[in-house]
């Protein structure tokens, strides 16, 4: 009964563990609160009834009490009896709470705020999750079940997040479910028998069992290799099925996961823009005369590494759609047009562009989502490559007056919650923010002032060179050298904005281009744009472009959104344009094109940069240009061996030639017999080396003249080269033995012959390995390795000697003790 | 490490299937985060056989039983030693020994950790209640892991045999005294014929009464020798064991059989104390010798696993005893007789021997009807004749007696004398009581 009591607190406690994950749902700790004392709760009751020897369905039952006691207590909001019993109402309660959550794992943001619903249905998860993993580690003692109910709650915020998630909850959720095995098979071992001790010692039942340390070292072990093992694996950010469906473009556009939400907007966004070749991405025919720019997707998560793109959520696509807010109302005129859109392939992407405001479509089958609040198109199974369909959407025009007139959103609204949120406080920008936005009273005007600092008398100017990035470091940077493309101006806006807490956001898509003809427009690659959206109360989501239009081909510029770096008289004139407000800017075209085909170097630039190369490849190549200098290194060692005899032979040569005017062979005076020696020893040298780098017999006991003469006889040397062969043995022997020795020049000349001789007669085999690992060296390295070896254990034995010697006598007894 | 993979539990095989299962998946959804609840689920069973199989634990184990025979009913103390040879400390291991049922149930016993080069020993008691001899052992080891997913079983080949003698319950010391005991101390005994070959002289001992020195044999052998006046007597009894199944009724530890073979070994294991040298005959052909070299032991032991033989015949048993003329006491324990039985066992007593009959009326260890019963005591009482007749005494015994108090009357010779001398037709059985 004990083990049994023990193993319901390791239960409940395992439980809590496995709910780490959670934390990464909600942004405060207040339903750990709440877990904390639902599992107390549910682990009581089921303690009761095991005490009372109740049978399983009645231990069942008293958890599910339990559950209830604790979710009325929580979530009763005072129809509960005393806060704790249930009434009907309260039921009736919870039903709304648990429709209400739905509607709300849809549209809150991670990390959450504490909403009611989610609280509820979060407490109600890991209650369920509590009874079944009691159930099954106590009930009917199979606790390796218990990691199934434990799987599904570390699945919630991998499902939530369309990234990977942090490690860290993992680990607790994992060591949860380890100790809970370990305790189930610690006591079903201990319930094995009696227990005794290696010293013949009975132990005790509470006495801790080894087995649980071995446990304790594996499963740390075990939640270590399931960290590292995934991290080390490379390339493990898409699936399969994403790595088939993808065409070779080339582009970083195959790497998209199948949840879109792992698609870096800004890496594709900017390797397309470098490319060199222009690829036609996508056609459209519309009946709007002047339409805006398509979005597929945006980024409204800033990370400590830039903006991301949050995974979109939505409800399949259908005849009509959700509309946005912010269609109609006073200032706002919104047009119903047509638009037909034909996806070429070398556009593969989970998600299709679409104008703002989409409204109905055609064609798009129900794979496909859509997000009412991204407005964008998504699909997890479906990719983008040659799909056709067609939808209506609305063009809404905003005058600048009406969204004077909007409001800055309570700061308890979630969007201004959510989309001015920034993860660095950089106060550089902050100051700069707060210059810019002093003493404009409206956020329109506070936009527009922010907007309005992107211009070319500020000196912003449109360059593709800069390096992508839209972390805090890069946006400052883009601030101080003003240099950027739409990435930087989009991401700088949406951050200035945001620092000025009014919510915003960067939306992809494309300009209209530069080759259309009446309502159909043909968008490639180089069309492909980021600009800024920002929230007005009332009216939804309002693009705002930053980027000079100057130099982006089909920029299309708005009333509320004028060209900042218009000349002055244009906004006057631009301003009562209201009625033709997408004044798109035609110059551009043919200033930005032939600017970046001149620029060759920032193409080629571009495409080697858009594969970013990962790390792990620069290791490999490092790792196999070491191996290879290690492997040539014996080469290196012969060549550079050989050049040293070269010289010290033609050095003495002219100290020889200088002795005496014979060119070929002289007995040279005493003065140089020295020089005449070592020369000949170098020579020789060499000869040795090269026979034995051929694999030919060397016999130390020999005489260079019997050498010589073997060497003659069994490589059948032609009469020329055994002749310079007989030399070396003759020039070697004199030089060892005889007082006089000879002094002759090319003897390196005739080491070279010879060895030219014996590469013709060897095999390829042996050539190719006389060059690259000539044994003669390789031989030398071991020897010297190997005596080397020996030499140091040597020394560290007579050490270790040396060491007894002086510790013995002073550790007399520890030595007796260690013995016995 | 492969005969631990080998040895995965239900629960290990299940982790091993569903990491792969996920690791696939993961692969396929391009999910990291579920890898990581692959790797761990692969790496879990890999970790817990690495930890079971890790290394060739050379372990030593010994038994010894405390005592080897034991009473039907007492208690054996077994004692296991394990030397771990290997110089890794082990670790947790799971033992149990084997034992058959009648021993009780296994003993189970968990050994922590063991160190290296260092024995531990354990003890446990049996307890058998039926005699009969038993296999202790092998003992078998488990290792496991400590999440359950990987089990090594292993066995040591040694096994020691446990013997469970009947029981043994002690007798009162009577005097078996010889049928004609008129004449004083004419205990049950004969001439040893077996004795050393003892010349009726020997060597001259300090304290010799110089009258009995022998004087031609000190001349002839040159040394003083003295006449021997005594001879070695010794006690020999034979108990003569009826082991014929159709001779007994009921089974098992009830039966009468049980009671025969209890009351043989408690008569030999008296007589043996009593300093008899002790013959036990069966009629399964067994013949057995307790002396001073072989002790009781062998015919405990025999005693121990004795079976009653399905197609016995009371003359193998005569012709048993006969083999072997020893004469002395002899005691037998007969089920069932028939009279041409009785009066063939009847001329196994020649004159001057000491002859008891514990006949058994088995047919009193069942319940049966009336009549049957009448009958069955009435060839019980025909067959105690025939016996009594050639000078038997004849003890009977019914279900339910102890031998303890039937044993006295063993001793009380007159009564089946005065008996054969009045040629009475009927005896009153079961007397004394």
């Amino acid at each position: 009964m004990t083990s049994k009591r023990h193993l319901t607190l390791v239960a409940a406690a395992a439980t809590l563990l496995a709910a780490a994950p959670i934390s990464m749902i909600f942004d405060s700790l207040n339903w750990l609160f709440q877990a904390i004392i639902t599992i107390a709760l549910i682990s009581g009751a089921a303690w009761g009834a095991r005490s009372l020897r109740g049978r399983l369905w009645t231990q069942v039952l008293a958890m599910v009490g339990g559950l209830l006691v604790a979710v009325t207590m929580f979530f009763s909001q005072g129809t509960g009896i005393l806060g704790l019993i249930p009434t009907p109402s309260t039921f009736s309660h919870f039903r709304e709470l648990f429709l209400k959550s739905g509607e709300d794992v849809r549209t809150a943001y991670v990390p959450a705020p504490d909403i009611d619903s989610l609280l509820f249905i979060t407490i109600l998860g890991i209650g369920l999750v509590a009874i079944l993993v009691d159930v099954f580690a106590v009930g009917v003692r199979r606790p390796a079940l218990a990691g199934l109910p434990m799987l599904a709650i570390y699945s919630v915020p991998v499902a939530v997040y369309a990234e990977s998630v942090s490690p860290i909850p993992f680990v607790i959720g994992a060591i949860g479910f380890l100790w809970l095995l370990v305790t189930d098979n610690v006591d079903k071992v201990r319930r094995f028998g009696r227990r005794f001790t290696g010293e013949g010692r009975g132990v005790d039942l509470w006495e801790p069992s080894p087995l649980a340390a071995a446990g304790r070292r594996l499963a740390a072990f075990g939640v270590v290799v399931a960290v590292l093992l995934p991290i080390v694996i490379p390339g493990m950010t898409e699936g399969f099925f994403s790595r088939f469906g993808a065409t070779g473009s080339g582009g970083p556009g195959n790497g998209q996961g199948p949840g879109s939400g792992s698609v870096n907007l800004f890496a594709h966004l900017y390797g397309e823009l470098n490319q060199t070749q222009i690829r036609e991405l996508v056609k459209v025919t519309t009946n709007d005369p002047s339409p805006f720019y398509m979005r597929f997707g945006t980024a409204d998560d800033i990370q400590l590494d830039g903006f991301r793109n949050r995974a979109p959520s939505g409800k399949p696509v259908g005849a009509d759609l959700p509309r946005p807010i912010g269609l109609q109302g006073p200032g706002i005129t919104g047009q119903r047009y047509n638009a037909k859109v034909e996806v070429s392939k070398n556009f593969d992407m989970p998600m299709v562009p679409v104008y703002a405001s989409p409204i109905s479509t055609k064609g798009l089958d129900a794979s496909w989502n859509y997000d009412v609040d991204q407005q964008i198109f998504y699909s997890v199974r479906s990719r983008s490559a040659g799909k056709k369909f067609e939808f209506d959407f609305i063009h809404a025009e905003y005058s600048p007056d009406a969204l004077r007139t909007a409001r800055p959103l309570p700061l308890s609204n979630q969007i201004q919650r959510n989309m001015t949120r920034v993860p660095v406080e950089l106060e550089e920008i902050q100051e700069l923010v707060n210059g810019l936005i002093d003493g404009k009273p409206t956020v329109y005007d506070q936009v527009r002032a922010l907007y309005d600092y992107f211009s070319q008398k500020n000196g912003f100017a449109y360059d593709l060179t800069v390096p992508e990035g839209t972390n805090g470091q890069k946006i400052l940077n883009f601030l101080d050298v003003k240099r950027g493309f739409c990435q930087q101006y989009a991401a700088a806006l949406a951050w200035m904005l945001r620092v000025a807490k009014i919510p915003s956001r960067v939306a992809f898509g494309f300009t209209k281009g530069s080759n259309y003809t009446g309502g159909n427009y043909v968008l490639t690659n180089r069309n492909l744009h980021a600009w800024t959206e920002v929230y007005f109360e009332g009216f939804g989501w309002v693009p705002f472009d930053a980027t000079p239009s100057a130099s982006i081909a089909g920029a299309v510029n708005s009333s509320w959104a004028p060209n900042v770096d218009a000349p002055p008289e244009n906004p006057s004139t631009g301003a009562p344009a209201t009625a033709n407000p997408g004044s798109t800017t035609e110059p551009g075209d043919d200033k930005f094109l032939p600017g970046n085909d001149d620029c060759p170097e920032c193409g080629t630039d571009g495409s080697s940069s858009q594969t970013p190369t990962p790390p792990w490849v620069w290791w490999s190549l490092g790792g196999a240009g070491l191996l290879l200098i290690l492997l040539i290194m014996p080469a290196i060692r012969r060549q550079s061996l050989r050049r040293r005899r070269t010289q010290l032979a033609t050095a003495t040569a002219v100290a020889a030639v200088a002795g005496g005017p014979e060119n070929t062979m002289a007995i040279v005076d005493t003065e140089n017999s020295d020089a005449a020696r070592s020369q000949a020893h170098a020579a020789w040298d060499e000869l040795i080396d090269t026979m034995v780098d051929y694999r030919l017999i060397i016999d130390a006991a020999e005489t260079p003249r019997t050498t010589a003469e073997r060497l003659v006889r069994e490589q059948g040397l032609d009469t020329a080269t055994a002749g310079v062969t007989r030399q070396l043995g003759h020039a070697e022997e004199r030089a060892r033995y005889s007082q006089h020795p000879i002094a002759a020049t090319g003897l390196m000349g005739a080491v070279a012959d010879v060895r030219k001789a014996l590469a013709a007669q060897a095999g390829r085999w042996v050539r190719l390995v006389a060059v690259l690992l000539p044994p003669s060296v390789v031989y030398r390295w071991r020897s010297r390795a190997t005596s080397l070896g020996l030499k140091l254990s040597r020394r560290t034995s007579d050490a270790s000697l040396a060491m007894r010697r002086v510790v013995r006598p002073i550790l007399p007894r520890r030595r007796l003790s260690a013995r016995g | 490490m492969r005969e631990a993979l080998r040895g995965l539990t239900t629960r290990g095989r299940s982790f091993l299937a569903a990491g792969l299962a996920a690791v696939f998946s993961a692969l396929i959804l391009g999910e990291k985060d579920l890898l990581r609840v692959a790797v761990l689920l692969l790496a879990l069973p890999l970790l817990a056989a690495f930890y079971v199989g890790r290394s060739r634990y050379r372990l030593a184990c010994t038994r010894s039983l405390d005592p080897y025979r034991v009473q039907a009913g007492g208690n054996a103390r077994v004692l296991l030693r394990l030397q771990n040879m290997s110089r890794l400390p082990t670790g947790t291991l799971l033992l149990e020994d084997k034992l058959p049922y009648a021993l009780g149930s296994r003993p189970r016993l968990v050994l922590d950790r063991l160190g290296s080069q260092q024995a531990s020993s354990v003890a446990y008691t049996v307890r058998a209640e039926l005699r009969g001899r038993y296999q202790v052992g092998p003992l078998t080891l488990r290792m496991t892991d400590p999440f359950g997913l990987c089990e090594m079983t292993r066995s040591f080949p040694s096994s020691d045999r446990l013997t469970v003698i009947p029981q043994v319950t002690p007798l009162q010391l009577v005097r078996l005294a010889g049928e004609y005991a008129g004449t004083g101390d004419s205990r049950a005994r004969s001439v040893a014929v077996h004795g050393e070959d003892d010349a009726a002289t020997r060597e001259y001992r300090r304290g010799d009464d110089l009258r009995r020195v022998h004087w031609r044999s000190t001349a002839r052998v040159g040394e003083l020798m003295v006449r021997r006046e005594e001879q070695p007597w010794e006690s020999r009894a034979t108990v003569l064991l009826d082991t014929r199944a159709f001779a007994h009724r009921g089974e098992g530890p009830t039966g009468s059989f049980e009671w025969a073979v209890a009351a043989a070994a408690s008569v030999s294991v008296h007589l043996r104390q009593a300093g008899y040298r002790l013959r036990l005959v069966t009629e399964a052909g067994a013949d057995l010798d307790a002396n001073e070299s072989t002790g009781d032991g062998l015919l405990l032991d025999h005693l121990a696993e004795v079976k009653a033989s399905g197609r016995g015949d009371i003359t193998t048993l005569i012709e048993q005893v006969r083999r072997r003329a020893d004469g002395g006491l002899i005691i037998a324990v007969l089920g069932l007789l028939s009279t041409a039985e009785a009066a063939q066992l009847a001329a196994l007593r020649t004159s001057g021997t000491t002859c008891i009959a514990f006949l058994m009326d088995s047919q009193s260890w069942l319940n049966v009807p009336a009549e049957v019963k009448a009958e069955a005591e009435r060839e019980h009482a025909a067959a105690a004749l025939g016996l009594l007749q050639s000078g038997w005494r004849v003890v009977g015994v019914k279900h339910g007696d102890l031998l303890p108090s039937l044993w006295p009357q063993a001793a009380r010779g007159q009564q089946g004398f005065a008996l054969r001398a009045a040629m009475a037709e009927t005896v009153t059985m079961g007397g004394g009581r």
